[in-house]
């Protein structure tokens, strides 16, 4: 990891940003005199879950991260995040909680570190204002994508024959539906199977 | 505190905001200037009382509004391919609900039920949108609950994701879980749609 200058190609990449792009230079510019532009090889680690809290979170500018969290000794890979997305957004608003994932490059990448202080203090800065939107519109596909795969997972543990008692609350019959019975894995087989069909 | 908000009326009349807007900032950690915007917030909402079992809002429906949970609880479930209702969560004040569909402009993706005797402040959508896309204090402070809470939504659904691949060893003989499981069972095996 190196903190670099900003060269005139990646202002130019940063003005180009989802979140950015109709926001005008100048309100950019004042964002990133706030920020710093640091460069990541293939591969490395930008924060591990568990990490202490710290003040900032990261603005993909180039490259490719993979938000990862550990399930026993395996690290399963929960996301993607593209140039324009945020990582690390909760130590921004909710000071003191660890880092709930690990977040790595996957090819050699740049990105903004935002401190908790340029967002919090500027609430009228039209930078700061698109960047939280623009978070908030992330987090509500991440939301909806996640639930849609917690529902399916809740759906096959109840009509699993293999799942372990119904202990996340399922409230409905537990028989299931006529002609379900064709394949019948085990609900860990399914989850393998859609976990690997996820990365 | 007063103990019989007024449904309909508004909010700032009947209860003590700023106790309300702390309760909020504390829970999602916010910097200590947005415990006034928030009571601004609460005092631009409808109070709405919900009775034991009443529906807040059904899943499918379009989002007409945002809510601040103010007291009890809110069983959130949503419905199987077959129609079968399936519990997913339950929400105890002070809690955010409701704000996703307005958020991204999709249908109301779960129904959410009063566990209890409920007060909820309601957000119109209009007023929503305007603060949300604004800047000042009062746009900011409803951008970073809404963070937060999303924040906490998607790293509880990872978590029970996750539990259900690897459970923990001790889960087995986690009796609170299914206390709490078997009296929301109660309550939401009375809900018809």
């Amino acid at each position: 990891m190196a903190d670099i200058g900003t060269t005139a190609a990646m202002e130019e990449a940063i003005f180009q940003l989802v979140p950015l792009r109709d926001v005008p230079p100048e309100a950019v510019r004042a964002l990133l005199a706030m920020t710093t532009l640091v460069r990541f090889d293939a591969d490395q680690v930008v924060f591990k879950e568990g990490d202490a809290p710290t003040d900032d979170a990261w603005l993909l500018v180039t490259g490719h991260m993979s938000v990862c969290v550990a399930t026993g000794e395996r690290q399963r890979v929960m996301a993607d995040v593209v140039p324009g997305e945020i990582v690390g957004e909760v130590a921004l608003y909710a000071r003191g909680r660890a880092r709930s994932a690990t977040v790595v490059t996957t090819v050699p990448s740049t990105a903004l570190r935002v401190p908790r202080a340029a967002l919090v203090e500027n609430d009228d800065q039209p930078a700061v204002v698109a960047l939280e939107l623009h978070l908030l519109e992330t987090m509500a596909r991440r939301i909806r994508d996640t639930n849609a795969i917690l529902h399916r997972v809740l759906i096959e543990q109840r009509d699993s024959p293999a799942a372990p008692a119904p202990r996340l609350g399922d409230l409905a019959p537990t028989a299931p539906p006529p002609g379900a019975a064709a394949e019948r894995l085990t609900l860990a087989q399914r989850l393998a199977r859609w976990f690997a069909l996820a990365r | 505190m007063a103990s019989a908000p007024t449904p309909g009326s508004n909010l700032e009349s009947n209860l003590d905001l700023d106790a309300l807007a702390e309760g909020f900032r504390r829970a999602h950690e916010l910097p200590a200037k947005d415990t006034a915007a928030i009571a601004a917030l609460l005092a631009s909402c409808a109070v709405r009382l919900l009775e034991t079992r009443q529906v807040l809002f059904r899943e499918r429906e379009e989002g007409t509004g945002a809510y601040f949970l103010l007291r009890g609880r809110i069983g959130v479930a949503r419905r199987d391919p077959r129609g079968v209702l399936l519990y997913v969560s339950t929400l105890e004040a002070p809690a955010l609900l409701g704000h996703m569909s307005l958020v991204d402009g999709s249908p109301r993706s779960a129904t959410c039920t009063a566990l209890g005797p409920c007060v909820v402040a309601e957000m119109d959508r209009t007023r929503f949108r305007g603060l949300v896309d604004s800047g000042g204090p009062r746009g900011s402070a409803l951008r970073r609950l809404l963070i937060s809470a999303m924040s906490v939504q998607l790293k509880n659904a990872n978590s029970r994701i996750l539990t259900i691949i690897d459970p923990p060893p001790e889960a087995a003989d986690d009796e609170t879980t299914e206390h709490g499981i078997e009296e929301v069972t109660r309550v939401l095996e009375g809900w018809k749609p």
